[in-house]
C-alpha cells in the first residue's frame, strides 16, 4: 500500500458513515438471487402495468419479489420455460443488423416547437377514441443492446410485448422473444456462430405474467382512481413526463406513457404542446419507421453525465402518427463517428377492449 | 479464473455482501436501499458472471457506482451521493470527533465533482488499491493515478478554506429508494 493511500484512508476513517452502520444478512439466498437472475434476464424496456409516473415507487427489479410491501402489486408468473440449444429457433439463427433511422434532410433540421403544435391542434381520434372496454390494451415491440462479451459483441433479443389494464390495476402482461438483432454486422457474426453451436445465452420462452389489482398503501401517494386513464391536466401531465427536466427526459416518460396507457385523443394533443414548449427538440418531417409506417420525426441530443466515461452524445429519436398524434416509435442512437443504435421501441397497436387476452 | 457456477457465486455473495451494502450505505445514508442496491449488484452479477474477473469486489463495486449513476439519471434529481450531511445520523457519528471529522470532510467534499469525491471513497472507505480503484472507475491505472492527485490536491484546498462558523447543515432529504430503473440499465 502507497503513503498516499495510506493516508487517505487515516483522513476518511473516522468519516466513514458504513462503519457502524447496522447491517443485516441478505434477505435473499444466492440461490433466489440467481433465480431472480435467470428471470429478470430479458427484463428490460417492458411493457407494465401503469406506473405511479409522477412519483412512482421506487424498487430495484431484482429485489422486487423480496421487499414485501414495497411492490405494489403481485404477480403471478407462468413461464412456459425457456429454450435450450437443441431447440433453438429459426430466428435465432437469422437475426439482422440494425442501424439509426435515416431522415430525409439531416443537414439543418429547425427546431420543431412550431410543427409539433400544429400537429397538436390537427390530430383525428383514432377507433379506440370512442370504444369502449374495461382494459386499456398496449402492444409493441423492443430492442436494446443488451449482451455485451468483453470485445464488445452485442446481442439483443426482440421482444414482443402485450399488456392488458383493467381501472382497478390489475390485468395481464404477455411477452416473448420473436428476434436477435445486433448492432454491426461484427457483432452478428460473432452471436450467430456462437448461436448455432449452442453457445449462446439462453432464449426465454414466451412469458405471462397476471397483476392484482392495486392495494391503497397509506405510505404511498394518493393513486389514480382509474389506472387506464393518463391525466389531462397539463400540469399533471407535464409531471408526469418529466418536463421540467428538459426534452430528453420528456422524450423518454413519452414513450413510457404510451407504454402504459392507450393515450386518448386530448392526452396526445397535450402531451405534443409540451414537448413543443421544451427546447431541444429538432423537426425531421416525415419518416419511414422500421416497419414500413409513415410518420413525423423529431429528435433531441445530448452528452451523458460528466460522471460518465462514455463521452459519446446520445439521440433520442421519437416518431409520431401524422394523421393521429400516437407514438409510433422511440429511439435512442449514440453518435459515434458511425452512429450506432442503442435501443427502439415500437408502438405496435393500442385500444380499448372488455376481453383478456 | 474459476468456474462460474453456483458455488463460485455462493462465494463471492456470502464474501462480498455486506462490502457492497456498506458501499450503498456510504453513499445513500439508508440502509434499505443499499441493501436493494446490493442485491442488484448479485443479479448482474450472476447474469454477468462469465466476464467477473477473479478478484471480483472492484468489478462489484463498478457495477454498483453504475447502478446508482442509472438510478441518478432516471431520477434527475438527486446528487449520485446523499449530502454528507445527510450521513450526519446518531448512530453513525458516534463521537464528537467522528462529528467534527464528518462535518470537515463533508464540507471539503461537497465542493469536489463527483469523480473525484468518488476515487477518494474508494481509497479512503472501500479501502482499494489504487489499480482496484482503477477497475471501479473503468479508466487506466495511469489515469486513475492522476485523478487521484488532483482529487487530493482540490481536496486539500477545499479543506483550508475557511467555513462559516454558524454553517446551516443542509435540510434532511427524502431517502429515496432505488426505483426498478429497468429501462436505464443496461446489462
Amino acid at each position: 500500500m502507497s503513503s498516499t493511500e495510506q493516508q487517505i484512508r487515516d483522513l476518511f476513517g473516522r468519516a466513514d458513515p458504513g462503519r457502524l452502520a447496522s447491517l443485516a444478512a441478505p434477505r435473499m439466498t444466492s440461490a433466489q438471487v440467481i433465480a431472480d437472475a435467470d428471470a429478470v434476464t430479458t427484463r428490460t424496456h417492458r411493457f407494465m402495468t401503469p406506473p405511479e409516473l409522477g412519483r412512482r415507487k421506487l424498487v430495484l427489479a431484482g429485489a422486487a419479489t423480496v421487499v414485501g410491501g414495497a411492490a405494489a402489486f403481485v404477480l403471478t408468473r407462468r413461464s412456459t420455460g425457456a429454450r435450450t440449444a437443441a431447440n433453438t429457433p429459426a430466428w435465432a439463427l437469422a437475426g439482422t443488423v440494425v442501424v439509426p433511422m435515416a431522415f430525409q434532410d439531416d443537414t439543418d433540421p429547425p427546431p420543431a416547437a412550431d410543427r409539433l403544435r400544429a400537429l397538436a391542434a390537427s390530430i383525428t381520434d383514432t377507433p379506440y377514441d370512442k370504444r369502449p372496454g374495461r382494459y386499456a390494451y398496449r402492444h409493441g415491440k423492443s430492442w436494446s443492446a443488451g449482451t455485451l462479451t468483453d470485445e464488445g459483441h452485442t446481442l439483443g433479443f426482440v421482444e414482443e410485448e402485450q399488456a392488458w389494464t383493467a381501472p382497478d390495476g390489475s390485468g395481464r402482461t404477455r411477452r416473448k422473444t420473436v428476434g436477435a438483432e445486433y448492432p454491426d454486422e461484427a457483432s452478428r457474426r460473432y452471436w450467430q456462430t456462437r448461436i448455432a453451436r449452442g453457445q449462446g445465452p439462453t432464449i426465454p420462452n414466451e412469458d405471462v405474467q397476471d397483476v392484482a389489482a392495486h392495494q391503497p398503501d397509506p405510505n404511498t401517494p394518493p393513486q389514480p382512481a382509474d389506472w387506464t386513464r393518463p391525466p389531462t391536466d397539463p400540469t399533471q401531465l407535464a409531471g408526469l413526463l418529466r418536463a421540467e427536466y428538459g426534452a430528453r427526459d420528456a422524450a423518454k416518460w413519452t414513450m413510457e406513457l404510451y407504454r402504459s396507457y392507450a393515450v386518448p385523443r386530448r392526452v396526445r394533443a397535450g402531451v405534443l404542446t409540451i414537448l413543443a414548449g421544451l427546447p431541444g427538440f429538432l423537426w425531421h418531417g416525415q419518416v419511414t419507421d422500421r416497419i414500413g409506417r409513415r410518420g413525423v420525426a423529431v429528435t433531441v441530443r445530448a452528452r451523458p453525465p460528466q460522471d460518465n466515461t462514455d463521452r459519446n452524445p446520445y439521440e433520442d429519436t421519437l416518431i409520431f402518427d401524422e394523421r393521429t398524434g400516437e407514438l409510433l416509435g422511440y429511439e435512442t442512437t449514440v453518435l459515434t463517428a458511425t452512429p450506432t443504435l442503442k435501443s427502439y421501441i415500437q408502438i405496435l397497436d393500442a385500444d380499448r377492449t372488455d376481453r383478456l387476452g | 479464473m474459476n468456474e462460474r457456477d453456483r458455488s463460485w457465486f455462493d462465494e463471492i455473495y456470502n464474501g462480498h455482501y455486506l462490502d457492497i451494502v456498506r458501499y450503498g450505505v456510504r453513499r445513500l445514508a439508508e440502509v434499505d436501499a443499499a441493501a436493494d442496491l446490493a442485491q442488484e449488484v448479485f443479479v448482474v452479477a450472476w447474469r454477468r458472471r462469465e466476464q467477473v474477473p477473479d478478484n471480483s469486489l472492484p468489478w462489484l463495486y463498478g457495477v454498483a457506482r453504475r447502478l446508482l449513476a442509472n438510478h441518478r439519471r432516471a431520477q434527475r434529481r438527486a446528487p449520485l451521493t446523499q449530502p454528507f450531511t445527510d450521513l450526519l445520523r446518531p448512530a453513525q457519528a458516534d463521537h464528537p470527533q467522528s462529528v467534527a471529522a464528518l462535518a470537515d470532510l463533508a464540507a471539503a467534499l461537497v465542493q469536489l465533482s463527483d469523480i473525484d469525491q468518488e476515487i477518494l471513497r474508494l481509497i479512503g472507505w472501500e479501502q482499494l488499491t489504487l489499480g482496484e480503484a482503477a477497475t471501479v472507475l473503468g479508466c487506466s491505472h495511469t489515469a486513475a493515478k492522476v485523478r487521484l492527485h488532483r482529487a487530493r490536491r482540490r481536496l486539500a484546498a477545499a479543506m483550508s478554506t475557511p467555513r462559516p462558523l454558524t454553517a446551516t447543515p443542509a435540510p434532511a432529504r427524502p431517502v429515496a429508494r432505488l426505483t426498478n430503473g429497468a429501462h436505464d440499465v443496461q446489462y
